[in-house]
């Protein structure tokens, strides 16, 4: 499929990602959170709730926001808007609910990027990198995911990034390979591209 | 890994065009790339798009209801789709949405629903919808139960709420599991490279 692709798509492609104006969003100021170049990607600092996103939704509550087991979300205080966040700052396949739980139910300010801009969500998702209880302070890093993995997984050290040695993933990839289709699809790519 | 490198390239240059992936291949991680341009061409259209959305979402029985907190009760659907990591997909770290799907990005998709990001359930028609319980559990358990049909086609009994522009999903009942049948890393190999299966050491 690829090899059809022709040298006019290839330019014209390149000149769609030409450098463009980074749009500012309406929350960017005061933000000191890192930019990404995400899609989509903006500069986010507000105040709100932090929400279960099931009680929220369907008044499906439990305590503490689900312990852990749920995806959380913040009701932002300008507008009532749910903004559901999908990641917090750590650069390893890390999602934000360690560093929400804490502040379950209570207000909040952050500071991240909104990203996203499919052609038919057409809402932006949230990557919070600083928090703290609104009335503080000090800002908090989002960087608790970690610490909770090797808390919840004492028997899982040694070399390399936690993903290499979480036991779900592991457990996964010997029962079906790296592309989920089979230790034999694992090893015919590796013959093809030794 | 010679052609899945030269697939990694085009990926990037063609399926979508992102001017800004924030991936460095020679590192497992995402990693931000500040100094690289931050607005998609649509992305600069998007107070356009929110202002459409929300004259739309206007006539919205589903949002009216779930505006208020502990409003709704869903709408009951059938939806049939592919599980999804949502952030790799939205963000555009990994390259265009095409490649980060399927079995391609499986074990990717594995890492980032163990690391708990939000899984989707893409349909046809592209609309997704953010898994917020599958069978009886909150979707980021710590459990094997989301991990098992990460990239798998299946369809879905379950509760749809639509809230501020995003659709969610309550799975209650998986009436269908096809397994991955996107079989896309034969075109982009293994997205991101570095999750690619090695030759065992001696």
């Amino acid at each position: 499929m690829l090899k059809k692709i022709s040298i006019a798509t290839l330019v014209s492609a390149s000149l769609l990602a030409a450098p463009s104006a980074f749009a500012e969003g309406e929350f960017a100021q005061g933000s000191k959170a890192k930019e990404w170049g995400l899609q989509g990607e903006e500069l986010a600092t507000f105040s709100g709730k932090v929400v279960d996103v099931l009680c929220e939704l369907a008044g499906d509550c439990t305590d503490q926001c689900g312990a852990g087991d749920r995806q959380m979300g913040i009701v932002r205080e300008s507008d009532k808007k749910l903004v559901f966040v999908l990641k917090n700052r750590q650069a390893a396949f890390n999602g934000a609910i360690d560093d929400l739980l804490p502040y379950c139910n209570k207000q909040v300010d952050v500071d991240g990027v909104l990203i996203g801009d499919d052609d038919v969500v057409t809402s932006k998702f949230y990557m919070v990198q600083f928090i703290r209880e609104t009335g503080a302070g000090e800002w908090n890093k989002t960087n608790l995911w970690t610490k909770r993995w090797k808390e919840k997984n004492p028997g899982s050290d040694g070399k390399g990034p936690w993903f290499r040695r979480d036991p779900r993933v592991k457990k996964q990839i010997a029962k079906n390979g790296h592309f989920g289709l089979g230790a034999a699809a694992d090893q015919k790519y590796i013959e093809e591209n030794e | 890994m010679a052609g899945s490198g030269k697939h990694w390239i085009l990926n990037m240059l063609v399926v979508r065009p992102r001017p800004h992936i924030g991936i460095d291949p020679t590192k497992e991680s995402f990693v931000p790339m500040p100094s690289l341009v931050k607005t998609s061409l649509i992305a600069r259209f998007r107070s356009l798009s929110l202002a459409a959305a929300m004259a739309l979402s206007m006539g919205s029985p589903a949002l009216m209801t779930a505006t208020p907190a502990h409003a709704a009760t869903g709408d009951v659907i059938e939806i049939k789709g592919e599980i999804i990591d949502t952030w790799c997909y939205f963000s555009g770290v990994m390259g265009g949405t095409d490649a980060v799907v399927g079995s391609a990005h499986h074990t990717c998709a594995l890492w980032c629903a163990a690391g708990g990001i939000p899984v989707g359930v893409r349909s046809d028609d592209g609309k997704v919808y953010m898994v917020l319980k599958y069978k009886g559990e909150g979707s980021a358990a710590q459990t094997d139960t989301i991990m098992e049909v990460q990239s798998h086609v299946i369809t879905a009994k379950g509760r749809h709420f639509l809230r501020d522009g995003i659709d969610y999903l309550i799975v209650d009942d998986v009436v269908a599991d096809e397994g991955i049948t996107n079989l896309n890393h034969n075109d982009f190999g293994a997205v991101p490279p570095f999750s690619a299966p090695k030759k065992p050491k001696k």
